[in-house]
């Protein structure tokens, strides 16, 4: 009964899924249909477009054309008024200055001339009497380092002179003592003692 | 009264070694009884035949201390030299002096060789230089 009943019911469902995919499968063939019209009216309306866009292009390039020409031609004409003006400026400046430049060398050099005549005749002057006094100078300076040279010269002689007087003595002594003492003999010391002693009795010490 | 007996001291350092030998003789000579006492006399005195023979006439203890006080009372007269005397010349010297002051005495002497020659004297407070050193110094203070 069961086995029955299943079997009914899955006749049924199959036929229902039958009849759902067969109604699927047409409205996939209406949708597509519909995908095709769409298609070929967006490649219509494409191609309109592209016509008019083609159209439109080639006026404003037409426009843009006619402007540049005749910016072009505006371009030139300013470009030659320009220079034109500009020579005219350049050539003007050029004679004033060169005018200005002839005028300041000509009065540099009268004044130079006159300057350096008289500097040349200032200096000449300067410079002998700073010769003279240099040389006045060093005469004087030679003087007197002549005269403390000589000053100090004498005083040097002085002072070894003197040093000599004083020390003269001392080594004299020192050479008789040196001499003596190793000269004497045993004799002459025994004479110069018995000399001494009656010298002291000469004198009272005894 | 000591003359003989002091006429061999001729400087302080004979003195002071004669009363050495005298102290030493006073210390002795009641030692070891059994040892004659001329024999003690010899061996103190043994080259001084003045001193031992005037021993022999008293060796007591006053006459023993008067000795010493003699030959402590001799006179110095103090001598520098440039040299060293020998013994002889001491003698003489000693002599010398002791003829020119007229008294005996015994020498100090000290030895300078600065003094070069002569001799300086010390005697009884009176001081003499009569060396070739200070000669010489004072000529040529005077060049």
């Amino acid at each position: 009964m069961n086995d029955q009943i299943l079997l009914l019911t899955a006749v049924l469902l199959t036929s229902l899924m039958g009849i759902v995919i067969a109604f699927i499968a047409l409205s996939y063939r209406q949708l597509v249909k519909r995908y095709d019209k769409l298609r070929s009216e967006v490649e219509a309306q494409k191609e309109a477009a592209g016509v008019f866009a083609q159209q439109e292009l080639a006026q404003a390039h037409k426009k843009a054309n006619a402007i540049i020409a005749e910016a072009e031609e505006y371009s030139a004409k300013l470009k030659s008024e320009f220079s034109q003006h500009l020579q005219t400026i350049l050539s003007t400046e050029s004679q004033h200055h060169k005018s200005l430049i002839h005028t300041l060398q000509e009065e540099y050099v009268k004044v130079f001339q006159a300057n350096s005549n008289e500097i040349k005749k200032e200096g000449e002057v300067l410079i002998s009497k700073l010769a003279h006094d240099l040389i006045a100078q060093a005469q004087a300076a030679a003087a007197t380092f002549q005269s403390e040279a000589q000053a100090q010269k004498k005083e040097i002689e002085k002072m070894w002179s003197d040093e000599l007087h004083k020390k003269a003595p001392q080594v004299l002594e020192a050479a008789a003592v040196s001499v003596m003492g190793k000269a004497l003999s045993l004799k002459e010391h025994e004479d110069l003692i018995i000399q001494s002693l009656e010298e002291a009795k000469r004198n009272h010490v005894f | 009264m000591y003359s003989d007996i002091f006429s061999h001291l001729v400087t302080t350092t004979d003195r002071t070694q004669f009363l050495n030998r005298l102290a030493e003789f006073e210390r002795i000579q009641y030692q070891d009884l059994d040892t004659p006492l001329e024999q003690k006399m010899n061996e103190c005195f043994g080259s001084e035949a003045p001193v031992v023979a005037l021993l022999v006439k008293d060796t007591g203890e006053g006459a023993l201390k008067a000795l010493a006080q003699a030959a402590n009372d001799i006179p110095v007269c103090t001598i520098t030299l440039a040299f060293e005397p020998t013994r002889s010349h001491m003698y003489k010297l000693r002599d010398t002096i002791a003829t020119l002051a007229a008294t005996s005495l015994v020498l100090n002497v000290v030895i300078d060789a600065s003094i070069v020659g002569g001799a300086i004297l010390s005697w009884n407070g009176k001081y003499f230089d009569g060396s070739v050193g200070t000669k010489l110094h004072e000529y040529f203070k005077t060049v």
